[in-house]
Formats: structure tokens, sequence, C-alpha cells
């Protein structure tokens, strides 16, 4: 399935301490109908050409609901009219602060299909917040009014917890917090990317983000049916313990072919990162397919990147089935060219074999899979 | 649409109203409660339950056949001395009831121990003092885990039989204060989730007449709602781990409360044990 990241503006009304968007110099806006109308153009003519094939469109920012209800009934109505007869094979996922979402957002939710929403929350004051003044007790309130609403109308949620430096004082408090909050889990503990100096009191060390993860896992693992769905230690117990494969796309190593980053201006890439930073410039959806620019050739060294990996820096590592080198933008950042692994390679490992191993007692054993389906 | 259960004093001036609903009746005395079950009666309500909030220990209170089946929850000061306790043991198991102690009286912690060990349900009230979690775990423990055969001891029983792992413990019906089954009235017809809030004032509908459109009402939502509020705080309830079996209620119940956050968690664990020790019920290896 291909994933669709449609960054539909760059707007945000939330001024959260990490993040990248907040702090661009040149923002781009917001994406006009026009273009709008072009993904679904797009859309039909890919999903047409691959009648097997589906497509994920994930609604991303900024803050898309801050478009307003109209506009996400005109994405219904553009989808309607552009793919009448390839709908069906169109999934709809959003990320959102949730704290704009009113009840009048419901109905074009229900709609296109939207059973569950992506957000992020921190209790952490002056980390999220509105406005400019990062307004925290404003933000929480807004953001509690839209769980009960979501929770009224059967609309799932799921969490992104951001680790930060912050958090290391208080990682039980962090975790009983968060799993009070959403207490049927979907909560995910990624580490803070911090990619400039001047917020560097917030960044985390791999080492940090494992002491952070170490103090979490057993609360997890002994009590584990009453905190389901908690990321990342779900998927490492599938992996590990259950012998399946389910990995994201920073360690799927499989994100060459199948993603495609929409900038308001129509103007495409990999994903949002890359798309932030100016890589993997794949051209406007005015002028090429999503066929078009999901072969093209600048994927290739995406795609080089994993067999690289596997025969030199990566080369006899018993986890990389787990991580296949993790994701080629964290290499980009720490090395300025994609060929090496993340340097988040250390928290991956430090984690499974410092805690996850000993306290389930458990030991990976990799299957002999090189390289990704 | 279910109505709310009205919990109203016995004497309320509008009882005549309250024809058709069910109520829960607050009476200070056992000969209150005689009229109002009689009152009830000849006006058409159905009694869920009467309160009797008295300051007589339960050896010497007066407990009355002509209450059958009604259930009574007696919210009684103390046992009181044991051999009068044991002259009531009669009427304590042939009557319905449920026998209240405030467990911020470390005596009452083993009375309550003593009545459910002679089969008489009760339950402990939270109270307004210090309390001993330690104790109270012990209790706990004894209520859910205790192999001795012995009488209900709540809010345990009702904890152990609500709780799931992935949602919130509903557990205050005990103290009829669940706000999606019970509404408290007062002697004017004020309405408020709890004789708390009665006497703090803290009422959501100044009139009687919306007993019967109480859903409807913006302070109701609310009032439902108002559990997430502990969320914009990271502090207090939001970061226990027993706050999915407590919701907070003890926090509310108890000024001085240190210890309570342990006492949750570890009840919470006890109502897991118990539901995985009846799961597993294997016979016995001999045989």
């Amino acid at each position: 399935m291909a994933s669709v990241i449609l960054k539909v503006t760059e707007r945000c009304n939330s001024n959260c301490y990490y993040c990248d968007v907040v702090n661009k110099q040149d923002q781009g806006g917001s994406m006009s109908l026009e273009v709008l109308e072009q993904v679904f153009i797009r859309t039909n003519e890919y999903l047409q050409s691959l009648p097997e094939e589906r497509i994920n469109l994930v609604w991303h920012g900024g803050e898309p609901l801050l478009l307003g209800p109209k506009y996400f009934n005109q994405v219904w109505e553009f989808q309607q009219e552009h793919c009448a007869a390839t709908g069906n094979r169109v999934s709809h996922s959003i990320q959102t602060n949730l704290t704009c979402f009113r009840e009048d957002f419901i109905p074009t939710f229900q709609k296109l299909g939207i059973g569950a929403v992506g957000t992020s929350y921190d209790p952490e004051p002056h980390m999220r917040g509105l406005g400019r003044e990062r307004n925290t007790i404003l933000y929480n309130a807004q953001f509690l009014r839209a769980a009960e609403i979501l929770e009224k109308n059967n609309i799932g949620w799921g969490l992104i917890y951001v680790v930060t430096k912050r958090s290391l004082a208080r990682p039980r408090d962090v975790f009983y917090f968060l799993t009070n909050l959403k207490l049927t889990g979907g909560i995910n503990f990624n580490p803070v990317l911090i990619y400039d100096k001047e917020r560097q009191d917030v960044a985390v060390s791999p080492e940090e983000y494992v002491q952070f993860l170490g103090e979490i896992f057993p609360l997890w693992w002994h009590h584990r049916s009453r905190y389901p769905d908690i990321e990342p230690f779900r998927s490492l117990v599938d992996n590990i313990i259950d012998g399946n494969t389910s990995l994201g796309c920073v360690d799927s190593g499989s994100c060459t072919f199948q993603h495609i980053n929409i900038a308001p201006d129509g103007n495409t890439s990999q994903c949002g990162r890359s798309s932030d930073w100016g890589l993997l410039s794949y051209g406007n959806i005015r002028d090429r397919s999503f066929g078009e620019i999901l072969s093209d050739s600048q994927r290739e060294e995406l795609a080089a990147r994993v067999i690289h990996l596997a025969e030199t820096e990566c080369d006899g590592c018993r986890l990389w089935e787990l991580c296949h080198g993790g994701c080629p933008l964290d290499s980009w950042s720490k090395h300025g060219e994609f060929q090496h692994k993340t340097e988040w390679c250390i928290a991956k490992r430090g984690f499974i074999e410092k805690y996850f191993e000993p306290i389930t007692g458990t030991s990976y054993k990799p299957r002999g899979v090189l390289l990704p389906c | 649409m279910r109505r709310h259960i009205v919990v109203c004093p016995g004497d309320a001036p509008y009882l005549e109203r309250l024809k058709g609903f069910t109520c829960v009746f607050t009476v200070g005395s056992v000969l209150e409660a005689d009229r109002v079950i009689t009152d009830a009666k000849q006006i058409g309500i159905n009694v869920h339950a009467v309160a009797i909030h008295s300051r007589i220990p339960l050896g010497i209170i007066e407990l009355h056949e002509e209450w059958g089946r009604t259930p009574i929850a007696l919210f009684v000061p103390a046992m009181g001395m044991f051999k009068d306790m044991v002259r009531q043991l009669g009427r304590l198991r042939t009557l319905n009831i449920r026998v209240y102690l405030a467990v911020d009286r470390e005596e009452n912690l083993k009375a309550l121990r003593i009545l459910a060990s002679l089969g008489i349900p009760c339950a402990a009230e939270f109270g307004e003092g210090r309390i001993d979690w330690d104790a109270m775990t012990d209790l706990a423990t004894h209520a859910l885990l205790g192999l001795s055969p012995h009488g209900t001891i709540e809010p345990f029983e009702e904890m152990a039989r609500q709780y799931r792992q992935t949602g919130r413990t509903e557990f205050r019906g005990v103290y009829f204060e669940d706000p999606t089954r019970f509404v408290h009235a007062d002697e004017h017809g004020k309405l408020a989730f709890s004789s708390k809030d009665l006497g703090a004032r803290y009422c959501f509908s100044e009139e009687l007449s919306n007993l019967d459109t109480l859903t409807e009402l913006p302070a109701y939502q609310q009032h439902l709602n108002a559990w997430r509020s502990v969320f914009k705080d990271f502090n207090t309830c939001s970061i226990c781990a027993g706050w999915r079996i407590c919701g907070g209620y003890v926090q509310n119940r108890v000024d001085d409360n240190p210890g309570c956050k342990a006492f949750a968690e570890e009840v919470m664990g006890l109502v897991e044990r118990r539901a995985e020790l009846r799961r597993n019920v294997e016979g016995v290896w001999q045989v």
C-alpha cells in the first residue's frame, strides 16, 4: 500500500518547543483546492493503473484541522468526483494536535472512514501550548474536550509522546499519566529529534532514551494486559517473542518505494523530514503521476542503502532484521549522506540487550532474512 | 430512558412528587426508617434502599423485623461491644442490611473484619480523618483473597465486579454516588451528585422538576466528563498507578491521605489476582 503524506498546511496553532515546523523560516502556507483536487486526480490515475493497489492518504501538517470542516468536506467531494471507481481503495489517516477539533468535523470524518486519529500530548507544562506564549492550560483543556468528543462518537485516538530531557526526571509519572489518560492504549514513546543548537536543553541522547524506556519497560512488561499497545514495547514483543514481522517505517527498510510526501504547493518528496530539508525532491504533482514519483531514480539510492549497510556497517549485526539500519534521514542529519546506519542504532541495541532480553527472559534469534520484502 | 435513583431525605416535603421514582431515603434514626418505608409504599415510590445515619453503635441500635427485605444501608459510628453485637446477629443475618463503618477510626477496620467473618455484608466508609492505608490494604486483601468464607466487604467487592483492565472502575454505587445511576436531592429539591456536593452547595440544578431531563442538562454532561480534568495537571491522581481503579475517589474524600496511591495500586493488583485465580481453577493434583 502506498502512503501519501499530505502536508496540507504548514501553519500550526500550537507552538511546541521541539517542533521544526513552527521554527521554519519559509512556511509554505496551505494547500489550495486546485492542488487538493490534483491529489485525487493522481490518486485515481494511480489506482486505475494498479487494480490490486491501495492508497492511504495521511493528513498532516502543521495542524491540518486549521483548514476547517469545510475543507475536509471538499476532500470528500473531490474523492467522490475523481475516484468514483477507486475510492473503495482509498483510506484516510490524520495526525492532529486536536486542539481545534470540534463536533462539526465528525460527519466528514465518518464519510472519509476515519475511525481513529493520531495525536500527541505532553503532561509537562510549556512543552506544548497554544500561541506565542505557549499556553499549556488552554491547549490541555481543548485537547481533553476533543478527546471527549472523539470518544462520544466512537472515534479512536492514539498518542505520540515525545521523550525529551525533561521526561528523564519522571519516566514513571509520564508512563502512568499517559496510560491513565488513554486507558485502552495506543501510545508511542518516541525520542525528540532536535537538529539545532538552540534547543539542546530538551534534546536526548540515544543512551538517555534507552534509560527512559528502561525505567518504564518493567512496569509495562509485568502488567502488559493492563497497558496494551504501548510502543516500542508491543512491536518488540511481536517481532522478538511472537515471531511476527511488523516494523514501522523507520525500521522496516521498505519505505523506499511506498511513501510520497506532498507539500502545500504540490511539490513532492520522500517524507516530511526530507521535504523540510530540501532533499529527495520528486517534482510536483501537477507535472508527475504518483507512479512516476514512486519510481523516481533518486529512490534507488535509498534502496541501495539497505544492501550497502547489510554488507558494511551492519554486517553481522544480530538485530539487523529489526531495524535495517534505521531511517535514512537520521543518517543524513548526522553524516550529511544516506549511506550510514542511524545514530539511534545505539538506542535500539541498548534497549534490547540491557532491558528487553533480560527482563523478558528471551533472546532474539534472527530469521535469516537479509533484505526487507 | 432509565431514570436516576433519587437519594433524598426521608422527610423531604416533596415526597409525593417522587411517585413512580426509585429512591434511597436518608434518615437519622431507625424510627424514621420505619416511617419512610410506610410512606413510600403509600405514595408509590420504589425503595432502592434506606440509608440510616445513626450515632448509635451497631451493638445497641434497634433493628426492626418489619424492614423485611428492604435494603438498609446502616451507617454507624462503631460496632460497639462484641457481646451486644452478637445479640443482633440473628436480625443482621435475616434482614437485608449492609453495615457501613468509617475507617478513619482504627477499631472500625477490625470491626469490619469481624462482621464480615460472621457473614454480615459491610462496607468501609472513607470518613474524614486520617486513614491507616496499610491496615486498609490488609482489609482489602482479606476481602478479596481471604480463604475463609466471609460476608462481602465493600467497596472491594464492587471494585472487583466492575474492574476492567483498560477502563475506569465505577464503584461509587456502593455509596450511592455513581452519577450515571444516582442523583442527590436536598430538602429543597436542589440536585447534586453526592451528599458532599450538596453540603458544599455545589448543585447542578435548583429544580426537582429537572429529574426527568437530567441527562440533557449541560451540567450533567460536564460532571460525567469531569474525570478528564485531572489530566490538565501533571501531579496528583493523574500520575497514580492505581487511578484506573480509584478514579480519584479517595483523594476527593479524604483530605489528609498520604499512602492512598500505594493502597489503590495494591487493590488493583488484588482485584486482578482474584480474577486470575477464578479463571484458573485447577483440579486437586492427586485425583
